[in-house]
């Protein structure tokens, strides 16, 4: 029996043993491991992220030379370059996922209010969306941190305006066209109230677009946490994150490239771990839907 | 493209132009004293006067939001106080440069990337298709901050090849160029990629080929344009990730553009730059996006003939 | 809950029920067209009576069964159920009302949620009504099941692992599990395989017996019209021309459109003569609905009067109705 499409374009893959490719077992691996750094950074760092040891400055890396104890090299002040990478790694992706998060809550509420309420509310929502949509977020994240000078709370706010109109227009998309026909229709005739057919029907099945989305968003939110960061404009010492460290080593790449180049490639696995996953998770709930 | 179609896109630009400006007068009043932040506070008494006077601080505040309309049309837009200029100077000064950057970064993603995604469609499941598709979500994953360090790292630190700062020949432009068209290259070939296979999986591909039409002129004269009109809206997309993507480039490479300019603005709370450039950015958006929705309603006849029906 | 009383008032009476939709977009230029979807329907069913409601698309069948039920809302006219009118019902009258009226629809698998168990979509009605225990649900809901001979291993199955039939046996299942008293059946067979459609429309032929259900069935195949349906309702164009007792109207259509629809069904015998009244031309739009009688431009006996005149229901016999100006040359 094979599954016909839904109205709005979603439908479940077929029941079958999933075949997972390799490429993607490593790449869930490796965010695994990513979560965990981020999780335990201070029981697996071997030193705090602020301890200088000035004695040992821009020393490279132990396997390529560098002292014992400095797996991953050390910075300018003697920092060890692998501890600051384990706390960096817990900043960037605790403020990505409360950022996204953050979006992706706000985003879906307004998307179901405008679907729900139609009419001038929704023109209003959608023009917002529009707003959002027409100017580069950089620019905007940029000039609020300029205006309003650089507050942790501040920028988390700002991480979490970023992409929240992406939620907002799919869900408002999603829900009128579930509305109109389909079970939404059949539920309601039975005599169902809005609540239950949002929070019960609706919901659950354009789920799978939203987790979808939030694949999409999140590299788009750790991105900008450390591009800003990386122009000395978003996480400020003593706190560390991975934007924040390469953005200090590109004053030392002649000397101690490694500084730079460890967050870099952090960074780098993990949004391209990120996408691959999304893609895959994508393909897998519905081969219909296509990616920019 | 009907007159209706063109006169709700404009009214929806215009619309939008007025909430960035809104923004920004709110902006400026919330964040202390607006003239302050206008002119620095350095700046001489008879000067912050006429901003007083011209932004009139102490009428009401709908008075206060048309005088500062009224600045921005003529160009008004506060003193970088680090220059001690006319703000809105200071940004058109380095407009050529980031122009020149940003034009040949978008050639090069245009060059690079379709070619790329439409030879991966046309020899799909095999291993170029592969191969280029892995290059092309390498492209459009690697943060473009990275990749121009390790661009510096490996052209001028180790190979001595390439200049790491400046912008004086074509040598210097070129590993900025890469640096800020690859993500849209990448993204551009995943997507001509996947329009493609569409085009090429309906009907009428199937139709042409069952008439004995050759395989050039099926890819050429049908399978092409047809795939071309979703990609020409994703070209207009790239525009916005190119703005923000030349802020970091210019800042790595050190290019004396605007996107160098804001990043050193913010820093320094040069608060009358950062609103000059927030506010051209918004309208180059703004023009860019309403010039993608009549390309696309006059490219597409679907478009353009639709009309909804709708229940009362 | 028959006897004489109850018969006195019909379950569901439509009257002079009028829909029309606006199209196109808002304009300050001149007005939007309207769509005529239903233009002055009226009917009437019994308790435990079948009316079958028939027509080619577009004819506005589907819009008068969702305003019987009150899923939409009629642009004028009156619609009652056991003699109360939708009307003015507020939200919670209205869901109550629910239990004693429901429908069947023409996609069973899109009336379905794709990600949640059959059974527990049966059970969702006495969910959202608070009826009975939870014990009480699980043996309604298996009751349902046998009734609408569904085997016991599907219980747990999902929407897209059933064939078109069983999934249509579920909503059927679905719209009886609170015992209404009405059912709107809108072309409830039209989605499935032919072999199929038999199966489905024998089961919703027993159930109407077993439970005393009414039905209005909504279909624009006749043959299975004649099947199920004690009385027939014929509409065109948002219109009702003709309403007849199954046999008389199979036997001897009055109205011109009842004529050709009825000589188009195929006889099972290849060598009768069948006499085919074909229509001339395309159907008109709703949009811009002919003057006088409204068939008069595809009519093979249209004559002057029907380009001016707009013939009226009148009766031919006890529960014969029929709008033509000609009417009297085949009523017999």
């Amino acid at each position: 029996m094979t599954a016909e499409a839904l109205p709005h374009g979603l439908r479940i893959a077929p029941r079958r043993l999933a075949k997972y490719s390799p490429l993607v077992l490593t790449c869930i691996g490796f965010l695994g491991l990513v979560l965990f750094a981020a999780a335990f950074a201070d029981v697996l760092a071997p030193k705090h992220y602020t301890a200088q040891d000035l004695l040992n400055r821009l020393k490279p890396p132990s396997f390529l030379g560098g002292p014992a104890q400095y797996l991953l090299g050390t910075d300018e002040l003697g920092r060890d370059v692998l501890s600051r990478l384990l706390y960096g790694i817990r900043v960037s992706v605790v403020v990505a996922i409360l950022g996204t998060v953050i979006g992706a809550v706000i985003g879906t509420f307004l998307g179901f209010v405008a679907a729900h309420m139609r009419g001038l509310v929704e023109e209003a929502i959608m023009m917002m969306v529009d707003v959002q949509a027409a100017v580069p977020f950089l620019i905007i994240a940029l000039a609020v941190l300029a205006f309003f000078g650089n507050s942790l709370t501040l920028f988390i706010i700002i991480m979490g305006i970023n992409g929240w109109e992406n939620y907002a227009r799919l869900t408002r998309g999603m829900v009128l066209s579930a509305s109109t026909h389909g079970y939404a229709v059949a539920v309601r005739s039975l005599g169902a109230n809005p609540w239950r057919i949002y929070g019960r029907h609706i919901l659950p099945n354009i789920a799978s677009a939203l987790i979808v989305q939030f694949t999409l968003n999140f590299p788009s939110t750790i991105l900008l946490e450390t591009s800003l960061s990386f122009l000395g404009l978003g996480i400020q010492p003593p706190l560390t994150s991975l934007g924040q460290m390469l953005g200090a080593g590109r004053n030392h790449l002649i000397l101690a490239w490694w500084i730079a180049v460890v967050p870099g490639v952090t960074i780098f696995l993990t949004t391209l771990s990120i996408s691959i996953v999304g893609d895959w998770l994508r393909d897998r709930l519905d081969p219909t839907l296509r990616g920019r | 493209m009907n007159l209706r179609f063109v006169c709700i896109k404009l009214l929806r630009a215009m619309l939008t132009a007025l909430i960035v400006l809104t923004f920004v007068f709110v902006v400026l009043r919330l964040s202390g004293d607006p003239i302050e932040n206008l002119v620095g506070d350095e700046a001489p008494a008879d000067v912050v006067e006429y901003y007083r006077a011209k932004y009139g601080l102490d009428r009401p505040i709908f008075e206060q939001y048309v005088l500062y309309f009224q600045g921005i049309a003529h160009g008004d837009m506060g003193i970088s106080f680090r220059d001690q200029r006319d703000a809105l100077d200071v940004v058109i000064e380095r407009l050529p440069n980031t122009l020149r950057l940003g034009l040949v970064s978008f050639a090069f993603s245009l060059l690079m990337g379709i070619p790329l995604g439409i030879v991966a469609a046309l020899n799909r499941n095999t291993a170029l298709d592969r191969f280029t598709m892995g290059f092309a979500v390498f492209g459009y994953s690697i943060p473009n901050f990275f990749l121009g360090i390790v661009l510096i790292l490996a052209f001028t630190m180790w190979l001595r090849v390439l200049p790491s700062s400046g912008s004086g020949s074509v040598w210097h432009m070129i590993m900025p160029v890469v640096t800020l068209g690859t993500a849209g290259a990448g993204s551009l070939a995943r997507f001509a990629r996947s329009s493609m296979l569409e085009v090429l999986n309906k009907s009428y591909i199937l139709a042409a080929k069952a008439k004995g039409v050759p395989r050039l002129r099926r890819i050429g004269w049908h399978a092409l344009p047809n795939a071309a009109i979703p990609i020409v809206t994703i070209i207009g997309f790239r525009l916005g990730d190119l703005i923000a993507g030349s802020v970091v480039t210019e800042t790595v490479f050190a290019w004396p553009g605007v996107g160098r300019l804001l990043v050193t603005s913010v820093g320094s709370r040069d608060l009358a730059v950062v609103q000059a450039i927030l506010i051209l950015v918004a309208f180059t958006m703004v023009i860019a996006n309403l010039l993608v929705d009549f390309i696309y309603g006059w490219v597409d006849p679907r478009i353009r003939v639709s009309s909804a029906l709708e229940k009362d | 809950m028959s006897g004489a009383a109850a018969a006195a008032v019909p379950l569901l009476e439509v009257r002079d029920l009028v829909r029309h939709f606006r199209i196109g977009a808002r304009t300050p230029f001149g007005k939007r067209a309207t769509v005529r979807a239903v233009d002055g329907v009226s009917f009437q069913l019994d308790a435990g009576e079948t009316l079958g409601l028939v027509g080619e698309s577009g004819c506005g069948k589907s819009t008068t069964g969702r305003l019987a039920l009150g899923i939409d809302r009629p642009t004028s006219g009156d619609v009652r159920f056991e003699g109360r009118p939708l009307e003015g019902l507020s939200v919670e009258a209205w869901r109550r009302l629910r239990c004693d009226m429901q429908m069947v629809f023409q996609d069973p698998y899109g009336a379905l949620d794709p990600r949640i168990p059959v059974a527990e979509q049966i059970r969702e009605p006495l969910d959202i009504h608070g009826v009975g225990t939870a014990v009480e649900r699980k043996a309604r809901v298996d009751e349902m099941l046998e009734a609408v001979r569904l085997p016991r291993p599907l219980r747990e199955r999902y929407p897209h692992e059933l064939s078109g039939g069983q999934q249509q046996r579920v909503v059927i299942a679905r719209a009886l599990v609170l015992r209404p008293k009405l059912l709107v059946c809108d072309e409830p067979v039209s989605a499935l395989d032919v072999s199929v459609q038999a199966q489905v429309v024998n089961l919703l032929a027993s159930l109407q017996k077993r439970l005393a259900l009414a039905y209005l069935f909504i279909s624009h195949d006749l043959k299975i019209v004649r099947h199920i349906c004690q009385r027939v309702a014929v509409m065109y164009l948002g219109e009702v021309v003709e309403t007849a007792d199954r046999r008389d109207l199979f036997d001897g259509p009055i109205h011109p459109y009842s004529q050709s629809l009825i000589s188009a069904i195929p006889v099972p015998d290849p060598s009768a003569r069948r006499e085919r009244i074909l229509l001339k031309g395309d159907p008109p739009s709703p949009i811009d609905v002919p003057t006088g009688c409204r068939f008069h431009t595809r009519c093979p006996f249209a004559e002057a009067v029907c380009t001016e005149r707009k013939p009226a229901l009148r009766a031919f016999g006890p529960r014969r109705l029929a709008a033509c100006h000609f009417a009297e040359r085949w009523a017999s």
